[in-house]
C-alpha cells in the first residue's frame, strides 16, 4: 500500500469518525484529528500564524500547531518552522518567509510569498500533486527533495532539486528539473536551462558560496599583484633593464656620486663620479667617471653637469673640469683614461675663422681657419677644424659637399644640437696632460709643450707618446655596411693592438639598420638620432687574454662625458 | 636532532633552494590530500576551474609564436561544524602568451611565466549574519625574460606572504558589507641593487640592497546590494600602505636619505550589472564597472642620464571606465561577450619628455584604450569552447621611448577550453 492509499484510507476513517461527537472522537482517536494536516514539528521563533478565519490576526506559532487550509505562516529574520503533512512529508521554512497552505487534500498546494522553502516529500500517487507556487513560478513535484526560494523586493527565485524530478512552470514555460539542478527565475525572463550540480544536497549552491568567497579573496589578492607588477613597470620605465645584442639580459644602474672618496679631501666638494653599472647572468662590467670641478659644486649638480664637456655663451661658464678619470671594466681587466690641468679655452667664430684664446693668459691665442683648401694632383682637399672636438679631419672635395661637416654644440638654451653659426662664443675645456692605459700598460699619451702654459689647440700644443713609438687605426664593418656595427682596432708599435666594437642597438637587442641613419648627413642629426637607440661597446685587448669588457651605455652618457664627440 | 626537526629541515631546505619551484605547490597538495581522511566525516565541497587557451600577440606590428596558457584553480570548502568551515584555494598557472595588460611598456621582455598560490581561509559563522574570516597565504610568480634563463633564477620573480582577516555582514542575501585588513609582505629573492654591490668608492651612502622588498597594510571595505528589482551593484574602497623596507628615498640628483620610502594608494571599484532577455532565446547580461585609484610616494627620481631630480616622481591617479555586455543564445548557449575599457593615468609631478629624453614642463598622461570580444560553446558538462581576442592602444604625450614604450598598439587572441565546476 501506497502512502497515497494510507493518506485516503485515515480520510474515510475520519469520515466515519466524524459523525460520532467531537469530544468522543478526540478522546478516542486523537492521532485520527491531526491525520489530515500538516503539524508543525518544530520551530525556531520569531514564527507566527494567521488563521484563515482570522485574517487580521497573527498569533505566535507553537510546536503541535495545526495549519488549515488558508492559514499564513511567517517567520522572523531568525525565525524557523518544521512542517510535518500527514504523509511522512516534511517541509523547512526558512528565516523571513511566508508560506500560505492554498489546498491540501487531496492536492497540496502552498503559496510562498517571499523567503524559501525545503521540501521532503514521500512518494504518493501520481494522481495526487504537490506543488509550491511563488509568484512568479511554480514547482510540482511527485516524491523528492528541493528547495525554492522567492524574494518578493527583487523578484526573483530559484528552484534547486537534490533528489527527484520537479516540473518548474512560468508563463505557460515548463522546465523539468533533474536531480542536481538548479534554475534560476526572473520576471519577464524566459526560463533558461537549469544548471548541473551533484546529487548531494544543496551542492550547487554550496558551491556557488564557495566561488564567491574565492571571488572576495581574489579581488584583495588582484590589489597586492599590482603593487609588485608596479615595481617591475617602474624598472622598465627607468630603463634598468634591457636585450644586449647577444640576446642576453642586461640591468642597468646609472647614478651620480657626491665627494667620492677616491678624491683627496680637499677637492671632495668639487667632485663628482657618474656611475654605470651592466649586470649579466655570467658577468659585471661597469664604466664610471669622475670629475673634479674647478670650483664647490652647487647643490643642484645639473648646473654643472650640463656643461661638462663645454657651453654655447657669452660669458665664461662658472664650472669647467680641472681633471677627470673614465674607467672601464669587467671586474678584471680595465681601461682607464686620465686627463689633468684642465682650463678653459674661449673659441669665437667669426664665420670664416675661429679664434682660440686662454682666458688667464690672453697673449695665449690661435686663430684657425675653418676649412683650409689644397689643390694636390688636382684634387681639391678641405682641412677642416673643429674646434668642440679639437680635431681636424681632411676631406675630398667630393666628401665634403656630401655632407655638413660644420661643428655640432650644444645649445643649452634649448637642449639641442646646432652647428655653430658666425658671432658664436663656445667655451670648451681642455688638459695639458692625458694618459690611456690598459691593465697598467701606457697605450697613448700627451703632455703639454714645455714653450706652452695652457694647451689650446692639441696638434700644436702638445707631444704625443704611442705604445712602441707609434699608432695606427683600422675600421671595417663586420657586419656588413646595412647594419649600425663598427669595428676599429688600434694597432700599436709594440705590436699590441686594441679592437673596439661598436652597435648601435634597441631596447630588444637588435643591431639598428643604416637605414635609421640614411638620410642624415650632419652631426647634429646625427647626435640627435643617435639618442633614440642604446649603445654597446666590447672592447678586447692583448692585455686581456681573450676577455672583454662589454657596457650598454645610454648614448647620452658617453655623449655628456666625451666618449661620443 | 630528531626525526620531526630533521622533516621540518628538509622541507625548509626545499623550499629555499633555487630551483625548487614545483616543490612548494607538491608539497602543499600533498598536505591537502593527506588531509582528506581526516576530513572524510565533514562536509566537502570543491569548486574546480580550469582554463586552457593558446594564441598570439601582436605587438605594433611584431607578431609573436604561437604559445600556450593554463590557469587551475581548485578550492575545497570543509565545513568542520555549524559554525566553522574552511576554505583552501590553490592557483596556479603559466603563461607562454601575455594578455594585452602584461604587454603594456616594457612588459614585452618577459618570456614566459608561472604562478603558484595557496591561501586558507577560516570561515565563523557568528550568529546568522556576521562572519569572521582570518587568512593565511603564500604565492610564488616566477618570470622568464629570456627564452635561456632557467624557473626561478627570473629578476622579478617574487614572492608574497599574506595574513589578514575579514568581517562580513550580511543584512540579508540581497545587501552586504565587509570590511578586511591584511598585511602582505612582497620579496624578490634575485634582484638586488647592483650599486649595493660595489664598493664605497663605486656607491653612494646609504644606498639599499633590497630594494623592492616591501612589507604592506592593506585595508579593504566593500558592500554590495540589489536594486531596481535585478540590478546589482558593488563597491570596494582599497586603501594601502606600502612600506619600501630598504629603499632610500633621494633627495637630490645624488644623495639618499636615511628614510626608507613609503607609498600610499587608494582605490575604489565599482560595478554595476543588470540582467535582461530578448523573446524566448536571448538573454542579457550588462555591465558597467568604473574604477579610481591614486598613490602618492614620498619617494623622488635622481635621473643620472639626464641630469634631472624630479620630486614626487611616482605619484598619480588614474580613471578606468569598462562597460560590457554578455549575451547568451538558446537553451545550451552560446555566450557572447563584448567589452570595452578606457584608462587614463595622470602623472601630477612627472614632467614628459621629449624623444631625445630632455625634459620639458608638461606632465605625463596616458591614456589607453582596450576592447574585447569572447565567445565560449558548452561542448561538454561544465566543458567549454572558447575564444577571446583583445585589441588595445595606448597614447602618451611622453615621446621619449627609447627604454620604454608609451605609445604603442597590441591585440591578441587566445583559444581553447575552460571547465568549471
Amino acid at each position: 500500500m501506497g502512502p497515497l492509499r494510507r493518506v485516503q484510507k485515515r480520510s474515510s476513517i475520519q469520515r466515519w469518525a466524524y459523525s460520532l461527537s467531537l469530544t468522543s472522537f478526540l478522546f478516542i482517536f486523537p492521532a485520527a484529528v491531526f491525520a489530515n494536516k500538516a503539524i508543525v514539528k518544530s520551530l525556531k521563533p520569531p514564527a507566527q500564524v494567521q488563521r484563515a478565519s482570522s485574517p487580521d490576526t497573527w498569533v505566535n506559532i507553537k510546536k503541535g500547531f495545526s495549519l488549515n487550509v488558508g492559514d499564513m505562516i511567517r517567520t522572523g529574520k531568525k525565525g524557523r518552522v518544521i512542517i510535518r503533512m500527514s504523509d511522512g512529508s516534511k517541509m523547512l521554512l526558512g528565516p523571513s518567509s511566508r508560506l500560505t497552505v492554498q489546498e491540501y487534500a487531496p492536492n497540496k498546494i502552498f503559496g510562498l510569498s517571499t523567503g524559501w522553502l525545503k521540501s521532503f516529500i514521500k512518494k504518493f500517487k501520481r494522481k495526487s500533486k504537490f506543488k509550491v507556487k511563488t509568484p512568479l513560478a511554480a514547482a510540482s513535484v511527485r516524491g523528492t527533495v528541493f528547495e525554492i526560494g522567492y524574494n518578493e523586493s527583487t523578484k526573483q527565485g530559484y528552484l534547486d532539486v537534490s533528489k527527484g524530478e520537479v516540473a518548474l512552470s512560468k508563463g505557460g514555460q515548463e522546465v523539468l528539473l533533474h536531480a542536481g539542478q538548479r534554475l534560476d527565475f526572473l520576471p519577464d525572463v524566459p526560463l533558461g536551462t537549469p544548471t548541473s550540480a551533484t546529487q548531494q544536497g544543496s551542492a550547487a549552491a554550496a558551491r556557488s558560496t564557495v566561488r564567491r568567497e574565492v571571488g572576495l579573496g581574489m579581488s584583495k589578492e588582484q590589489v597586492m599583484l599590482a603593487a609588485a607588477a608596479e615595481m617591475r613597470l617602474a624598472e622598465y620605465q627607468e630603463g634598468k633593464t634591457l636585450i644586449d645584442v647577444h640576446g642576453k639580459r642586461v640591468r642597468l644602474e646609472q647614478y651620480i656620486i657626491r665627494q667620492p672618496k677616491d678624491v683627496t679631501a680637499a677637492l671632495r666638494d668639487r667632485a663628482f663620479k657618474l656611475v654605470s653599472l651592466n649586470d649579466r647572468a655570467d658577468r659585471f662590467d661597469y664604466f664610471y667617471y669622475r670629475g673634479v670641478f674647478n670650483t664647490t659644486l652647487p647643490d643642484d649638480l645639473s648646473l654643472a653637469l650640463n656643461g661638462l664637456t663645454g657651453s654655447l655663451s657669452a660669458t665664461a661658464p662658472t664650472y669647467f673640469l680641472t681633471e677627470y678619470e673614465m674607467g672601464m671594466s669587467n671586474t678584471q681587466d680595465y681601461i682607464k683614461d686620465n686627463a689633468s690641468d684642465g682650463h678653459l679655452v674661449q673659441i669665437s667664430y667669426d664665420g670664416t675663422d675661429f679664434t682660440l684664446t686662454d682666458p688667464t693668459d690672453a697673449t695665449n691665442t690661435r686663430t684657425i681657419t675653418e676649412d683650409e683648401q689644397s689643390i694636390i694632383n688636382g684634387v681639391t682637399y678641405h682641412k677642416i677644424y673643429d674646434p668642440v672636438k679639437d680635431s681636424y679631419t681632411t676631406l675630398t672635395d667630393a666628401q665634403y659637399q656630401a655632407g655638413d661637416y660644420r661643428p655640432v654644440v650644444l645649445d643649452m638654451s634649448n637642449d639641442t644640437f646646432r652647428n655653430i653659426s658666425s658671432g658664436d662664443t663656445y667655451w670648451r675645456t681642455s688638459f695639458n696632460s692625458y694618459s690611456h692605459v690598459i691593465n697598467g700598460a701606457a697605450k697613448n699619451s700627451y703632455a703639454a709643450k714645455s714653450t706652452v702654459s695652457n694647451v689650446l689647440v692639441l696638434d700644436s700644443d702638445a707631444d704625443f707618446t704611442f705604445a712602441g713609438g707609434h699608432m695606427l687605426v683600422f675600421s671595417e664593418s663586420p657586419s656588413g655596411t646595412d647594419l649600425l656595427h663598427d669595428q676599429a682596432t688600434v694597432f700599436y708599435g709594440d705590436g699590441t693592438k686594441t679592437t673596439y666594437n661598436n652597435y648601435i642597438i634597441s631596447d630588444e637587442g637588435d643591431i639598428g639598420p643604416v637605414s635609421s641613419f640614411a638620410n642624415i648627413t650632419t652631426g647634429i642629426a646625427y647626435k640627435n638620432e643617435l639618442l633614440n637607440w642604446n649603445y654597446e661597446q666590447v672592447i678586447s685587448a692583448a692585455e686581456f687574454q681573450g676577455r672583454t669588457i662589454d657596457l650598454v651605455i645610454s648614448p647620452k652618457m658617453l655623449i655628456q662625458s666625451g666618449v661620443i664627440k | 636532532m630528531n626525526k620531526k626537526n630533521k622533516i621540518v629541515q628538509y622541507i625548509t631546505t626545499k623550499i629555499t633552494q633555487k630551483g625548487q619551484v614545483f616543490f612548494l605547490p607538491f608539497a602543499l597538495f600533498t598536505l591537502l590530500f593527506a588531509l582528506c581522511p581526516l576530513l572524510s566525516a565533514a562536509e566537502v565541497t570543491t569548486v574546480y576551474d580550469v582554463r586552457f587557451l593558446s594564441g598570439q600577440h601582436f605587438y605594433d606590428g611584431d607578431m609573436s609564436s604561437v604559445s600556450g596558457n593554463i590557469n587551475v584553480m581548485v578550492s575545497p570548502s570543509v565545513t568542520l561544524t555549524d559554525k566553522w568551515s574552511v576554505l583552501t584555494t590553490y592557483t596556479g598557472g603559466y603563461q607562454g602568451t601575455r594578455n594585452v595588460q602584461e604587454l603594456a611598456g616594457g612588459g614585452t621582455l618577459f618570456h614566459d611565466s608561472m604562478y603558484h598560490g595557496l591561501t586558507c581561509k577560516g570561515i565563523y559563522n557568528l550568529g546568522s549574519s556576521w562572519k569572521i574570516k582570518p587568512t593565511i597565504g603564500a604565492r610564488n610568480e616566477y618570470l622568464r625574460e629570456t627564452k635561456d634563463e632557467s624557473w626561478s633564477s627570473g629578476l622579478f620573480d617574487y614572492m608574497k606572504y599574506t595574513g589578514g582577516v575579514e568581517t562580513e555582514y550580511a543584512y540579508s542575501k540581497e545587501i552586504g558589507a565587509r570590511l578586511a585588513y591584511d598585511y602582505y609582505t612582497l620579496k624578490f629573492p634575485n634582484y638586488e641593487s647592483l650599486e649595493s654591490w660595489q664598493s664605497a668608492t663605486l656607491s653612494r651612502e646609504l644606498v639599499g640592497a633590497d630594494v623592492l622588498n616591501s612589507g604592506n597594510h592593506l585595508l579593504t571595505l566593500g558592500g554590495w546590494a540589489r536594486f531596481l528589482g535585478r540590478a546589482r551593484a558593488e563597491m570596494t574602497f582599497f586603501y594601502n600602505l606600502r612600506n619600501y623596507q630598504d629603499q632610500p628615498i633621494a633627495v637630490n640628483l645624488s644623495d639618499l636619505s636615511g628614510s626608507d620610502r613609503k607609498d600610499k594608494t587608494m582605490a575604489l571599484q565599482t560595478v554595476v550589472s543588470y540582467p535582461w532577455a530578448m523573446g524566448s532565446q536571448w538573454r542579457f547580461v550588462g555591465d558597467l564597472g568604473f574604477s579610481w585609484n591614486a598613490t602618492n610616494s614620498d619617494q623622488n627620481r635622481a635621473d643620472a642620464q639626464q641630469n634631472e631630480f624630479i620630486k614626487d616622481y611616482y605619484d598619480y591617479s588614474e580613471i578606468s571606465v569598462s562597460p560590457g555586455v554578455t549575451a547568451a543564445m538558446g537553451s545550451k548557449p552560446w555566450v557572447f561577450s563584448v567589452s570595452a575599457s578606457y584608462t587614463k593615468r595622470n602623472y601630477s609631478k612627472r614632467p614628459i619628455q621629449d624623444s631625445d629624453g630632455a625634459y620639458l614642463t608638461a606632465k605625463t598622461k596616458m591614456t589607453e584604450i582596450s576592447t574585447a570580444f569572447g565567445v565560449s560553446y558548452p561542448i561538454a558538462d561544465n566543458f567549454k569552447a572558447r575564444f577571446i581576442s583583445t585589441l588595445a592602444w595606448a597614447d602618451s604625450n611622453m615621446k621619449y621611448e627609447s627604454v620604454y614604450k608609451y605609445n604603442y598598439k597590441i591585440s591578441n587572441y587566445l583559444f581553447g577550453f575552460t571547465y568549471e565546476y
